[in-house]
């Protein structure tokens, strides 16, 4: 029995899928300041128009260009792992397996796209791409990619993170981008902002408004922005990641997969590995999606304050409230269905549809299964990805308890390297799962029962 | 206190890493972060926190339907193409 199952450079998917071809009920298109669809001219200052065309495509297959795939072959196909070790630990007649996308120079699923959109932007002439980051992730990931493109890389990186996260940070300069921290004096936005409080750790929220200053106010023209997740076309790019795992899927023997898992922080590392999957079940196959998110901000699952009526709603001007809820009256519902905080619309749309199936995990759940899988299969995961391996140890031990062989795919969307301090407050104890006792909870969340049910658009179909 | 909870930690969707509620509560203009109230209402009575501390007109836009990326995007660059120059 192999351990890990291959594919050749040649086998490499030549196509990505774009799950809005598929989608049973159509997404709308979002909406600008002016209530008025966004139009591709209008995201012209800050993308590259053949990376518009992506956004907004309902083509279902779009053509990796070869000078993309030459990228790609530096580390994929990603190799498919059974994950054996675990399955023996857990005695479970499940059949586990995982996408290793840690194996990317940056060690996360982000340079999938990031070599992508660096590729496409240098196509159009562009000499110099702008972004913002936290940990460092998709920062890092956007640095390797400009360096194999000999692309410039501007990084906006949130202060609180540029100094809580250093060996990211090296890792862009490796890679020759300059990441500063945000706020910086070098943009209108941060200097207004280091004016008011020189001490500021700073927000994604500025350093996006750094990011995107830097590229617009740039007179060359030649200096684009670049994002790492929610957008359509990001999810676009991973799907190269549920495209391979089919093939590698189909090469060990399975017929059918059961159950795929996957973290969900803005989407893409779900979409990357899901969508193709999706695309099966909308067509009859019997196949359960978990996206996975964290207990401590369970907005898919069950944060009650996240209210999103979409983009028609989002121009209503604040609303007259008194007190927490009790008059919180939600806008008209868009007829793009109920989308999640900072959730990629397309994956929402899912979860909508009942495609999909939220869950959250505590921290101290995460980590004891990211303990319990560096010990079984050696790799020691992101934090991100932990919440997978909690959804998959689950799901493992119920399939134990039904003696069902099922078999279990998910993606092993990064290493956890960078990220050991907490790993060390997990092994120092430091780690709780607080939480308000029930009684309190309910007290507390009350009001909110009054408030208008949020209404989705959806087939009713799953 | 409006500082009573700021020791705790919780990690940030966002950014990736533990923050402190201070860090929440606060962010960088001295504003809460719109997950506020989503991410510490576990935790800790964040309702009433909010009530005492924050202004009608800061809880009202944490509860209001936050505008989606694009439309965020398109803000940000009407506003950098009326940035004077460097």
């Amino acid at each position: 029995m192999n351990t890990k199952v291959f594919l050749t450079e040649d086998e490499m998917p030549r196509q990505w899928y774009n799950l809005a071809a598929d989608l049973p009920s159509p997404m709308q298109p979002p909406l600008g300041p002016d209530g008025n669809p966004i139009s591709p001219d209008m995201l012209a200052p800050v993308f590259p128009m053949n990376l518009i065309e992506q956004e907004v495509s309902q083509e279902r297959w779009i053509d990796i260009p070869e000078g993309v795939q030459e990228l790609l072959r530096l580390w994929r196909p990603s190799p498919l792992y059974r994950a054996l070790r675990l399955e023996k630990a857990l005695g479970t007649p499940a059949r586990i397996y995982y996408k290793n996308e840690g194996v990317s120079p940056a060690g996360s699923h982000k340079p999938n796209t990031a070599v992508a959109q660096a590729w496409y932007n240098k196509q159009f002439g562009i000499k110099r791409i702008t972004t913002e980051t936290g940990a460092g992730q998709w920062g890092s990931a956007l640095a390797f990619a400009c360096s194999l493109l000999g692309l410039e890389c501007k990084v906006f990186m949130v202060r609180i993170s540029f100094d809580q996260k250093p060996y990211r940070k090296l890792m862009m300069q490796t890679w020759n981008a300059n990441c500063v921290p945000s706020p910086s004096p070098e943009t209108n936005a941060g200097r207004d902002i280091l004016k008011k409080m020189p001490d500021t750790p700073g927000s994604l929220g500025i350093a996006i408004s750094e990011a995107i200053e830097a590229a617009v106010t740039d007179q060359s023209g030649q200096t684009r922005y670049s994002l790492g997740s929610v957008l359509n076309h990001v999810l676009l790019h991973q799907t190269i990641i549920g495209q391979e795992a089919k093939k590698q899927l189909a090469k060990a023997g399975e017929k059918k997969v059961d159950a795929v898992i996957a973290c969900a922080g803005g989407g893409s590392n779900f979409a990357g590995i899901a969508f193709p999957f999706i695309s099966d079940k909308i067509n009859g196959a019997d196949i359960a999606f978990y996206a996975c998110e964290p207990t401590s901000c369970p907005t898919l699952t069950r944060g009650p304050f996240a209210y999103d009526f979409g983009d028609v709603a989002s121009t209503t001007p604040l609303l007259p409230m008194h007190t927490l809820g009790h008059t919180f009256v939600p806008p008209p519902i868009h007829a793009g269905g109920l989308r999640y905080h900072g959730m990629a619309p397309l994956v929402s749309q899912t979860v909508v549809e009942g495609l999909v199936t939220p869950r959250a995990f505590d921290q101290l759940e995460c980590y004891e299964a990211a303990v319990q899988w560096a010990r079984t299969e050696g790799f020691i995961p992101a934090p991100e990805t932990s919440h997978a391996i909690a959804c998959v140890i689950d799901e493992a031990k119920k399939a134990k308890e039904a003696g069902q062989e099922k078999v279990i795919l998910f993606n092993w969307s990064g290493h956890g390297l960078m990220d050991l301090n907490g790993y060390g407050a997990y092994f120092s104890g430091k780690l709780t799962n607080y939480a308000l006792p029930d009684k309190d909870l309910k007290e507390s969340l009350a009001p909110l029962d009054k408030l208008p049910k949020a209404k989705s658009i959806k087939t009713g179909k799953w | 206190m409006i500082d009573q909870y700021d020791e705790l930690e919780s990690r940030c969707r966002l950014l990736g890493h533990p923050v402190s509620f201070q860090y929440c509560r606060s962010q960088a203009e001295g504003h809460a972060c719109r997950h506020l109230l989503n991410c510490w209402f576990e935790r800790i009575p964040i309702e009433a926190y909010a009530q005492q501390y924050l202004t009608q007109e800061e809880i009202a836009s944490l509860l209001s339907p936050p505008p989606s990326k694009l439309h965020t995007i398109i803000q940000l660059i009407e506003k950098a193409k009326k940035t004077p120059p460097a």
